[in-house]
């Protein structure tokens, strides 16, 4: 509060209180009593008068001050005028005030008064000294004329300034600062002490000290300077980008007296301009940019659009866009970008354009419209990317997958083939075999019979080999639908019907509690076929075979295994077990294709999971797999 | 052979299977009224009667048609596709004998309406067993959706 006064103070020159004098002299002797009188009441009707003696204890105050300090005037009388002092002014003011008239001269100034009831009036002060025969101050007359609208809207002003970002200052035509807001201490870091009466110079950094000359120069010519951008020193030294704009400050007589500068710090704005440029500077080196009127003619390419699409400058523009087009794609491509960016929206896809020499290039393409004033888009821009490259990969990816659904064609109807046409020699043979033993019986002897039994179990062993072929391609085919399996349920009705298959074998099955699995219940169903089938089969030469089943489960995945108590394997083989036709024992000791744990092997990791075998030879062997809980509640 | 008599249409274009079949029919003294045709067109020409069985009454159709999958010339899913979309043949019934086993064969067949699906064995004894029964249930058992023609 204490600082909304003006920073500039105005005092008049005090004048010769002698040359008042004989002024008032001269008048008196001009003017008649009447007139005197009548310069009293009007003075008397619009000025606060009163007096004071040498020490400032009012002797007299007319109406006017009566009315303004809302004091009574036995109140006022023999008061030192001290008591309307507002306490918002500085010391320095009162005693420069004392100073001058106590040495006799008239002094002039702008003062705030508080009235009795604590509201302010701002009042324009003159006091002129009455001297005493010893040529000293006897007493002082003052005259205050209200001003306190004034200096309201002055305050305001103020108020005003100093709340505005912009740094707003004000200098005479030498370049001296007169004025400086809050905002320029925000800006430059100088306290408004610190640069009050200092040349405005201080501000521009070395190089930029003509500019501010050349600035004034034009203000002392009456012109406004418009906006332009420029740098500045702040008191740390540092640099910022402004932007200024300084218009001359006129006299009420028309006279360019000094300026005024609003300032803007637009640093981060720099910042960000300078961004937007290094990325469009990048983007050009990268990127096809293009730019058409609303029907796509080409108003601006950039160096790399002309480069790529091989036609000059001239040649594209005010040319359709559509020249560009390679015809590889469908009207609706086109009607659909079209519909995107006239309805205001960005378009983005792939398009393959023809560049002039008949080549073709691929480009990743967005276009964004540019609005006009009645909302429909005026203009587009084009930013596209050349990924030629990348197309042409994928088109070879895609021929590579064509090739490769060929070859599982071709497979597939291999093992047709396979299915239908081996089956049917084998048939002839083994028929044929069978007729022979028939209708020749009597013609044979043991021998010949021993060697018709021969080519007919080696057509019963080609025949398995082929079913469980087609079982191993099938499985590799197949898709698998996965859901929830009670293993415990598969594995005993797996079991039960194996076992009546092997009458007279004593065989003992311990199953305990088993995790549920997910996978396909037909193959994992095999699974356990198969590995139950050979535990069975490899405990043949066991007085008593004893299959354990064991489950677990974990996070993420459940376990089994199916334990016998056989005649084992070398663990040396163990990781040729699952290939397939591979057989560590002859046919003689245990028949076998060697298909059965290719399959077991492929249906588990076709359902994500592992295949193992652990043994000692004529320990028995332990076959475990894991199958993946993915997508398992709880 | 009058092919109007025919009460089994034996549609193989392997000898050594339509010998094994006849073989396996003969023994139910199913064989007197077998006709066989080698490929797929063949007994196309025979149902309906065009072609080379042009004289044919298609009015006379066999009890049963035994049909291969894997025919020169026209297969035999083909065949039984035009059986059982022509109203004066879907009722007679097919059954398919073949090797293969493949899901997509069994689908495709009963899709199309056949009446029967079986996987010839490799294993003879199987054949013969499978064949006789088959023929015996055809010829014997099984009351055919016309009355006897002769």
């Amino acid at each position: 509060m204490s600082h909304t006064e003006n920073k500039t103070v105005r005092q008049e020159s005090p004048s010769n209180p002698m040359d008042i004098k004989r002024v008032l002299e001269q008048l008196s002797q001009k003017l008649t009593d009447t007139d005197f009188s009548a310069l009293l009441n009007s003075l008397n009707s619009t000025a606060l008068v009163s007096m004071t003696d040498e020490k400032g204890n009012i002797v007299y105050a007319n109406e006017k001050f009566v009315e303004i300090s809302k004091y009574s005037l036995p109140e006022l009388i023999g008061q030192n005028h001290r008591i309307l002092k507002s306490g918002h002014q500085r010391d320095t003011l009162f005693a420069d005030l004392w100073q001058n008239i106590s040495s006799g001269k008239i002094w002039r100034g702008e003062i705030k008064n508080r009235a009795k009831d604590g509201s302010y009036y701002w009042v324009d002060t003159s006091i002129a000294p009455v001297l005493g025969k010893d040529g000293k101050p006897e007493r002082y007359i003052s005259v205050r004329f209200l001003i306190t609208d004034k200096k309201e809207a002055e305050e305001r002003l103020t108020s005003i300034i100093n709340s505005a970002d912009n740094a707003i200052i004000t200098k005479d035509l030498n370049g001296n600062i007169l004025s400086w807001n809050n905002g320029a201490e925000k800006m430059y870091g100088y306290a408004a002490e610190e640069v009050i009466g200092k040349d405005i110079g201080i501000l521009a950094p070395a190089g930029l000290r003509e500019e501010i000359r050349f600035i004034l120069g034009r203000i002392k010519k009456g012109e406004r300077v418009p906006q332009f951008e420029t740098k500045r020193r702040k008191k740390n030294g540092t640099m910022i980008d402004i932007s200024l704009s300084i218009s001359p400050i006129m006299s009420s007589a028309g006279i360019v007296v000094g300026a005024s500068t609003i300032a803007n710090d637009i640093t981060e704005k720099k910042v960000k301009e300078q961004t937007l440029v290094g990325l469009l500077t990048a983007l050009d080196k990268t990127a096809l940019v293009s730019m058409t009127d609303h029907k796509g003619n080409i108003l601006y390419a950039n160096p790399k659009f002309v480069e790529i699409s091989q036609y000059s400058l001239p040649e594209l523009l005010g040319q359709n866009h559509s020249i560009l087009k390679s015809g590889h794609h469908s009207q609706e491509l086109f009607k659909d970008l079209w519909q995107t960016i006239s309805g205001g929206k960005v378009w983005r896809g792939e398009i393959k354009n023809k560049a002039k020499d008949g080549t073709y290039y691929w480009v990743d393409t967005s276009i964004a419209p540019i609005l006009g004033q009645n909302g429909a888009p005026e203009k587009y821009i084009s930013v596209r990317f050349l990924i030629t490259e990348k197309k042409e990969i994928e088109q070879k990816i895609d021929e590579y997958l064509n090739k490769l659904e060929a070859a599982n064609k071709d497979l597939e109807s291999f093992s047709y083939s396979v299915s239908h046409d081996l089956r049917a020699p084998l048939r002839s043979i083994d028929g044929f075999s069978q007729i022979l033993l028939e209708d020749y019986n009597s013609k044979l002897d043991d021998d010949g019979k021993h060697l018709i039994d021969v080519i007919r179990k080696s057509t019963e062993h080609m025949g398995r080999l082929i079913d469980e072929l087609l079982a191993f391609s099938r499985v590799g085919r197949q898709e698998i639908k996965k859901e929830l399996i009670d293993m415990e349920e598969m594995v005993s009705a797996v079991f039960y019907e194996l076992k009546n298959a092997n009458p007279g074998r004593d065989i003992e099955l311990n199953l305990p509690k088993l995790p549920q699995a997910l996978g396909d219940s037909i193959l994992v169903r095999q699974v356990w076929v198969n590995l139950l089938s050979n535990a069975i089969k490899f405990t043949r030469p066991r007085k008593a075979a004893i299959i354990d089943i064991l489950g677990s489960k974990t996070n993420d995945e459940a376990l089994y295994a199916v334990k016998d108590n056989g005649v084992g394997f070398d663990p040396q083989y163990a990781d040729k077990l699952f290939g397939v036709f591979q057989r560590l024992h002859d046919a003689k000791t245990f028949e076998g294709t060697g298909i059965g744990l290719a399959i077991v092997k492929k249906i588990i990791t076709k359902h994500g999971g592992k295949v193992w075998a652990d043994s000692q030879l004529d320990k028995g062997a332990t076959f475990s797999f894991s199958l993946p809980l993915i997508s398992q509640k709880s | 052979m009058n092919y109007n008599e025919t009460e089994i249409l034996l549609v193989e274009d392997n000898p050594n299977d339509v010998e094994l079949t006849l073989r396996a029919l003969r023994k139910n003294n199913l064989t007197n009224k077998v006709f066989i045709v080698n490929d797929g067109a063949e007994a196309l020409e025979y149902i309906f009667a065009t072609g080379k069985y042009e004289g044919r009454n298609i009015n006379t159709p066999p009890k049963v048609i035994l049909l291969d999958l894997k025919l020169p010339k026209i297969n035999g899913i083909e065949v039984l596709e035009k059986i059982k979309s022509d109203p004066r043949t879907k009722m007679i019934p097919v059954v398919v004998v073949t090797s293969s086993r493949e899901d997509s064969d069994l689908r495709k067949c009963y899709a199309l309406g056949v009446n029967s699906y079986l996987q010839k064995p490799v294993d003879f004894d199987n054949f013969v067993r499978v064949l006789s029964e088959t023929g015996l249930y055809w010829m014997v058992f099984n009351q055919p959706p016309y009355s006897n023609q002769q």
